[in-house]
Formats: C-alpha cells, sequence, structure tokens
C-alpha cells in the first residue's frame, strides 16, 4: 500500500469528520437542506456507481429509493416494531428487492435492461399506489412518529453526513478491490470476462445489490428526515432526478454524484427562490454538459486537478 | 361492457400513436426518446390554447386545433433534432438519454409557465359530444370518432412504408442496421424528418385525446412510462408491433377497470417485465 | 502420437436460420501440438472457435470432449475455467483499466477471488501480474489505460490475459490481423514461446499463409462450413485442391 493512497484516505476521514462537526454548527434550515444534499449524494452515488464501474444505465433505480423508505415505515408504523429495528429492515428490504429484480435484469443489456428495471420500479411504485389498505395509497405514512426521531436538524444532519460518509468509503473500497475490478472488467466487455472465467450476470447480480443496499440506505434516511413515505420515492421522477444528478456530476468519475447532488440541490433550492423556472435552467445546464463538458464537474476539476477518481490500482501515478 | 371494450380501445388507439412516433424514431436513429411523453403533453396543450383562437368547440376548430397543434410540435422536434440530437449521434447511450431527459424538464417549465400548474380541461366539438345507439347500448361518439382517426393514420403509414421508397428504405434501415449507410447522403435528412414525424404523432396524439381527460403538467412522465411498456412489448422498432401492444394494453386497462381494479396496472408491468425475460430466454443472451 | 487427444469436436453443426455455417467438422488436436486453421472468407473458422470457446451453442448431434470431459454446451465461464481461454477477432481488452489491471483483473477466477472486497487480495496478485506485463514488452505502459495503447501492443495485452488464466488450450481468432509485416511475426514468436513454455495447445485461425506454414505443425482447411483437408504444412502446400479454393476455382467434394 502507498503512501499517496494512506494519504487520500485520511483526508477522506478528516474532510468527513470536518463535515459532520461542521453541521452541528449550522443554522437548523441549512443543516435540513445539507441533510437533504447527503441523501441525495448517497442515493446518486449508488446509480452513479452502476452506470460508471458496472455499465448498467438503470431508469428504475427509485424503486430501492421506495423500498428502503417503505420498508422502514411499515415497519414503524403498521408491524410497530422498535425504530432501530425498523431502520434496519429499510435497506434490508431494498437488498431483498434488488436480489429479485437484478437477478431478472441482469439476463438483459442496454435498453432492455434499462427498460426492465423501469418495469420493476413502476411495479414497487403501483403496488404501494394500489395497496391502500397497508400503505395509504396516495396519502402515505404520516405521523407515525417525529421526523429525524425528533433530533434536531443540525444533530440529525450531522448523523447524516457520518452515514453517508461511510456508505462512500464502502463503495470506494468496492472500487479499488477484486470485486470492484470483476465489476469493471464485465461492465465494459462482458465477453472478454466470460472467457477469462467470470460469470457476468452473478458479478451484475453483486453490483445491482451493493447498488440497490445503498440506495435503499438513502431511502430509509430519507423516510426518517421527513418522517413519513409516499409512493413517489419508488416514482420515476425520484429516477431521473438521480440520473440527472450523476451526469450534472460527472458518470465518469467516482465523486460525480456527490457532485452532482450539491449542484442538484442547491439549484434547485435557491434558483426555485429567486427564478420559479429551476427545471428549465437544470434542463439547459443538462444540455451543456452533454455537449461541451460531456465529463461533467468530476471531469472538470480532474482537469483542473484537483480531484482524482477513484482508481483501482492502488499504486498507479496519478 | 361494450362501451368498456369502445373504451379501451380508444385508449389503445391513442397508445398506439405515441408509441408509433417513438418506435420509428428508436428503429431509425437509435435514440430512445425521452421526451416523447413531454411532446404529447404539450400537444394537449397546444390544442387547448389554439382552440378557442380558432372558432370555439365546434369540429372544424377542434380538428384543425388538433393538427396545427402536431404540426407545431412536429416542427419543434425538429429543430431540436437539428440543432441537438444530431451531435450526439453513436455518443454514448447515456448522453443521447440525458438530452433528451434534458428536454423533459424544459418542456414542463415552459408549459408551467405558459399554461400554469393546474388541471386544464379541452372541451369536446359540441356535435361531438353526444352518444351513438348502437343496439341498446349507448356508445360515446366522440371515442368513435378519434378511434377512427387512429385507423385513418395507420392506414396513412402503412401506405407510406408498403408503397413509398422512402418507406421501403426505412423498413429496411430498421430491420437491418447495416442498410442506414446505404442513405447515403440523405441520412442527416432523413433522420430529421423521421424525428420530426414522431414528434408530429405524438403531438397529434395529445392533442386528440386532451378531451377524454384532464391535462396537466404531470402527464409527461405517465405517458412516457406507458408508451415504453406499448413499445417494449410489441418489440422495439416494431411498428405492427406497437399496434397490437397499444390495442392489449388499451384493452386490459379499460377491462381490468372493471374486473381488477387494483390489479390492472400493475399486470401491464409484469406483462412487459415477463415479454423482457421471455424474449431473454435461451443461450447468448449474456450481453450485447 | 499414441497419447490421447486433448480437445475432440464430433460432427460440429451450427445453423443460422437457414444458413448452414458448420455442416459437421470433426477436428481433434492433440497436446502441446500448434494447429493452423485456415481457408477462404465464410468458411465457419470463427464460428468453430465461437463453438470451443462456448460463445456460441453447438447444434444438434454435435460434441466436443476436452481432456475426456463434454463440454458441448458448457457456458463460456465455465469452458474458461477448464482451461480453454480465447483471443477474439477484434481486439477485447478492458480499455479503461490499466494494463497492470487488466492482467490483474485476468488473474482473479483462477485465484478464486472475484468476489473478495479486499485490497490486500488484489495487491497480493501486483508481482505476478508486474511479471507478465514485463514478459510481454509492455513494462513501460503498465500503468497506462489500455485505451491508449497501440493496436499492436493490445493484442499483446490481451494474449497475457488469456495467458494468466493458465490455459491447457489457447484458440486464436486471427492473432495478427490488421498488423503490420515485422510486427505480425514478431507477436506470433511470443505467442508460439509462451504456448512451448507453458505446454499450451494451440489452435490459430490465420490468414497470412507465411505465419501459417512458419508456425504450424499441423494445417486444417476449411471451405464452405466443412473440413476440406487436413496436414503437415508440407502435405497441404503440396495439395493443389487447396490452392484452387483460395483461387475460387473450387469444387468442394461433399
Amino acid at each position: 500500500m502507498s503512501f499517496e493512497h494512506v494519504q487520500s484516505r485520511w483526508l477522506f476521514a478528516a474532510v468527513s469528520l470536518g463535515l459532520a462537526v461542521a453541521m452541528l454548527m449550522l443554522g437548523p434550515g441549512i443543516a435540513l437542506l445539507a441533510t437533504e444534499v447527503a441523501i441525495m449524494a448517497l442515493f446518486a452515488s449508488s446509480l452513479g456507481f452502476l452506470i460508471n464501474y458496472g455499465g448498467m444505465v438503470s431508469f428504475g433505480h427509485a424503486a430501492y429509493f421506495g423500498l428502503g423508505a417503505y420498508g422502514f415505515a411499515l415497519a414503524a408504523a403498521k408491524l410497530g416494531l422498535p425504530l432501530w429495528l425498523a431502520v434496519v429492515l429499510g435497506p434490508l428490504t431494498a437488498a431483498l428487492g434488488a436480489v429479485l429484480f437484478g437477478a431478472l435484469c441482469v439476463r438483459l443489456t442496454h435498453i432492455y435492461f434499462a427498460m426492465l428495471t423501469l418495469a420493476c420500479s413502476e411495479i414497487v411504485f403501483t403496488v404501494l399506489f394500489q395497496a391502500y389498505d397497508y400503505t395509504g395509497g396516495d396519502n402515505g405514512l404520516t405521523n407515525f412518529m417525529a421526523p429525524r426521531f425528533g433530533l434536531s436538524p443540525q444533530i440529525y444532519a450531522a448523523l447524516t453526513v457520518a452515514i453517508v460518509a461511510l456508505c462512500i468509503a464502502f463503495l470506494a473500497r468496492i472500487v479499488r478491490s477484486p470485486l470492484g475490478l470483476a465489476i469493471q472488467a464485465v461492465g465494459e466487455e462482458p465477453h472478454r470476462a466470460a472467457a477469462l472465467g467470470f460469470s457476468p450476470r452473478l458479478v451484475q447480480l453483486v453490483a445491482c445489490v451493493i447498488a440497490g443496499t445503498l440506495a435503499g440506505i438513502a431511502g430509509t434516511m430519507y423516510s426518517v428526515f421527513q418522517g413519513n413515505a409516499f409512493p413517489d420515492y419508488a416514482g420515476v421522477g425520484i429516477t431521473i432526478d438521480a440520473l440527472v444528478m450523476v451526469v450534472i456530476g460527472g458518470v465518469k468519475g467516482f465523486y460525480g454524484g456527490v457532485f452532482g447532488a450539491i449542484i442538484y440541490v442547491l439549484l434547485k433550492t435557491f434558483v426555485s427562490r429567486a427564478f420559479t423556472h429551476w427545471e428549465l435552467v437544470i434542463g439547459l445546464i443538462l444540455i451543456a454538459v452533454v455537449l461541451i463538458f460531456p465529463t461533467g464537474i468530476a471531469g472538470l476539476l480532474q482537469k483542473l486537478g484537483l480531484s482524482r477518481t477513484a482508481r483501482p490500482s492502488g499504486e498507479q501515478h496519478p | 361492457m361494450a362501451a368498456q371494450l369502445l373504451n379501451g380501445l380508444t385508449e389503445g388507439m391513442m397508445l398506439f400513436l405515441i408509441a408509433s412516433g417513438l418506435t420509428l424514431i428508436f428503429g431509425i436513429t437509435r435514440i430512445v426518446n425521452f421526451a416523447h411523453g413531454s411532446l404529447y403533453m404539450l400537444g394537449a396543450f397546444l390544442a387547448y390554447h389554439l382552440m378557442p383562437m380558432l372558432g370555439g368547440s365546434t369540429v372544424a376548430s377542434f380538428a384543425s386545433a388538433v393538427l396545427l397543434s402536431a404540426i407545431l410540435v412536429g416542427l419543434l422536434g425538429l429543430v431540436f433534432e437539428v440543432l441537438i440530437l444530431r451531435r450526439i449521434y453513436g455518443a454514448d447511450d447515456l448522453l443521447q438519454l440525458i438530452i433528451t431527459l434534458a428536454l423533459v424538464l424544459i418542456l414542463r417549465d415552459v408549459v408551467k409557465a405558459i399554461w400554469g400548474a393546474n388541471d386544464i380541461s379541452v372541451p369536446m366539438p359540441a356535435s361531438l359530444s353526444g352518444a351513438l345507439q348502437i343496439g341498446g347500448t349507448f356508445l360515446p361518439l366522440f371515442q368513435i370518432v378519434a378511434f377512427a382517426v387512429g385507423l385513418v393514420v395507420i392506414t396513412l403509414m402503412v401506405s407510406i412504408m408498403r408503397f413509398t421508397r422512402a418507406g421501403v428504405l426505412l423498413r429496411a434501415a430498421t430491420d437491418d442496421r447495416g442498410m442506414v449507410a446505404l442513405l447515403g447522403i440523405n441520412q442527416a435528412w432523413i433522420f430529421s424528418s423521421v424525428f420530426a414525424v414522431g414528434c408530429f404523432l405524438a403531438g397529434l396524439a395529445g392533442a386528440l385525446a386532451a378531451p377524454f381527460g384532464n391535462v396537466n403538467y404531470l402527464l409527461d412522465t405517465n405517458i412516457i412510462v406507458m408508451a415504453f411498456v406499448v413499445v417494449v412489448i410489441g418489440g422495439l422498432g416494431s411498428l405492427s408491433g406497437a399496434l397490437i401492444a397499444a390495442l392489449s394494453v388499451g384493452m386490459v386497462k379499460g377491462l381490468g377497470v372493471i374486473y381488477f381494479p387494483r390489479l390492472s396496472t400493475v399486470l401491464i408491468f409484469l406483462i412487459m417485465a415477463a415479454v423482457l425475460v421471455i424474449r431473454s430466454l435461451g443461450r447468448g443472451a449474456i450481453s450485447k | 502420437m499414441s497419447r490421447e487427444p486433448i480437445l475432440v469436436a464430433r460432427n460440429v453443426t451450427k445453423q443460422y436460420g437457414g444458413f448452414v455455417a458448420l455442416g459437421g467438422v470433426d477436428l481433434t488436436l492433440q497436446p502441446g501440438e500448434r494447429r493452423a486453421l485456415i481457408g477462404p472468407n465464410g468458411a465457419g473458422k470463427s464460428t468453430f472457435i465461437a463453438v470451443l470457446g462456448g460463445q456460441q451453442a453447438v447444434g444438434p448431434g454435435s460434441t466436443v470432449h476436452f481432456a475426456g470431459r463434454d463440454i458441448s454446451g458448457a457456458l463460456p465461464q465455465e469452458i474458461a475455467r477448464l482451461g480453454i481461454a480465447r483471443t477474439f477477432q477484434i481486439n477485447r481488452v478492458f480499455r479503461r483499466l490499466s494494463v497492470l489491471d487488466n492482467v490483474r483483473t485476468a488473474l482473479l477466477p483462477s485465484n478464486g477471488r472475484v468476489f473478495s472486497v479486499s485490497e490486500r487480495h488484489l495487491t497480493a496478485l501486483t508481482s505476478p501480474a508486474m511479471t507478465m506485463v514485463t514478459g510481454l514488452g509492455l513494462g513501460r505502459v503498465a500503468h497506462d489505460a489500455a485505451e491508449t495503447l497501440s493496436l499492436g501492443d493490445r493484442k499483446r495485452l490481451e494474449f497475457g490475459m488469456v495467458l494468466a488464466t493458465r490455459p491447457k488450450v489457447l484458440l486464436l481468432d486471427e492473432p495478427t490481423a490488421g498488423m503490420g509485416l515485422n510486427e505480425r511475426r514478431s507477436l506470433m514468436e511470443l505467442m508460439v514461446e509462451h504456448a512451448a513454455r507453458d505446454q499450451i495447445t494451440l489452435l490459430f485461425v490465420e490468414h497470412d499463409i507465411d505465419i501459417v506454414f512458419r508456425f504450424a505443425d499441423r494445417i486444417t482447411v476449411m471451405s464452405r462450413g466443412k473440413i476440406f483437408a487436413e496436414g503437415t504444412p508440407a502435405e497441404i502446400g503440396a495439395n493443389s485442391a487447396v490452392q484452387d479454393i483460395y483461387l475460387g476455382t473450387e469444387g468442394a467434394p461433399s
């Protein structure tokens, strides 16, 4: 293990800890905003991982966000389980969903993969919407707990930032591991990988479950944050949000999802205050990104020497 | 029962009009146009806007509003293709998708800015708002007319695809990607016109179907998802497949509402998933 | 030649719709031999390689035995793990990974580390991978992304990756296609040298007759989905019917 590598790990830990502590000193409004940014950063990163390393463009990533939210909310609101258990059940539900949907979806590639993920997430959305007796349908599940377990916005923001940092560190570890190489190999050249002895679908399934579970953690944290759950959490809209974040942030960079979430949520919040039509602005930015900077913000920073993408070989030169 | 049947058929026909444009565009340009639902929505809003200007709720003003809306949407598609899409053919799948997603966001905001965020409703032409008595049942006249318009569009499409040189070329290029090169120097022009015609069809469907229900800016994602379902079940790029799939989906929705109201939508997505999984069965489909 | 053959293909058929790509091909490879597979375009050479590698399913009635084991119908990854490796006609490497990581990746399946999340398991592969990279003459570009390499270097890399799987049989589909004359020969020399060192049986599809006659022990000639002739380079060189099919005056016996 090289010096440089250790250094970047300590740097990551220091920045995360610094951010978490900083949350405690913010005003409540900014803390709430920071929490949303952090949760969306995790959600977008999980999708970015699937796209960038796994080569799988999903149109249905919201399924796992929704399952994470409802797995928690149903356990807490309808089963009356203790909150700590419900918090564990949320991501677990998403993981199970990812095993099931992933096993089906990895049979397909490209646009057909995307379409099947869309069908899966729409099934989740519709079931949540229609199973009125259990999920409250369109009205969602509300008033079953105090938002953020009653914690102050600042403390919950610090907690969220810490958890998100741990999850992202876990993703970075995966990327730098043998499994990470396998996922990239299969993502890029499935035939070559199979002819070397990799089982492409199994490797892809593992990638889907990792991404789905992390998306589920984001969903659970969001449900706790809001103290509710709505079918829209599993809707196409959330998937589109995450896709947009990944592209603005940079598809090819490890931190693309994080950068994208920061920009997207801030734009949404501040542009919509000054000028109602923030979606128009995002749309124009997207066109500019695709036509002018297809590598997104991460690529731009990399070009300026401000950031490096997480690449497997630890002893590699920058 | 007959009324529900007609309901399903009409809904299926409207779905076909949208899906046909989507599948036509995909077949030739390999672009998955996420903005197709937005163009449908725009068609509906344009019809709402144009009808009063063209003389209120007469058949003639409705017909001209529908046609004009479709043409405007088609022109918008043309401009979008020429200015933006043309630059990224052959680029990464994801970038192509994102460009059309950008159009979704832009159109949604434009619609909100012009027509607001509330539901609007487009009136049926007064003389078509009645019902036709066939046997013992009353069938809404407007549905029959909308269905008939769909049939006319299909007939036109089939004639173009079968009997014109352009149509033969298009079919060949859809079936065999190698043929696209044979489109030769006209390729750029053909891509533009196919994209414009596809958008025209989306606008036409949106305007024609507007009187059936409330119109609002959320229509875009609902419609695009259903259009994807139809296109996938019918087979990407296949017009005849899209027709069969659209009518079937329309019937499942129409009849499902009576027999299994809570399951009908889930059922449609289950069918879509099943179709995709069944197609993937058999070996050699690991990838690419 | 009294040893057990390592690969035996019997009556291999393959149809695409109505088109017969392979019309009953028989082929037997002895351990350690270097067999060239030649024939005009469309003879079915690449399809046959794809059948052996598991990329294409065999038709009914076909059997392929590897080291006494029936592998007809096995998946590509199963065949690869048993010890049949291949390169592709269109060079396939992991373009975004570094040269070193391409080889480390290739080492994972045989080391049973595909699903490991431990970075140590990856670092442990660095030195064998580096040895391989240097041995291929790619030491100076070890840390460059594979997509920045020249075609010749990418072909060396792909060869190194398949070597890393420790194969017993190596299928090379047009290994020297698209390269200059000198480069072809040096690449082929590298491959043959490594194969001899590791006692690997070679089956290679090749159009360059000079290369074929220089490097093959035996030559199999295919035409229209069938075996047309088989023999030593001297026998094939003397066979005028073989020259005819290349000149297009073929009257292929059925």
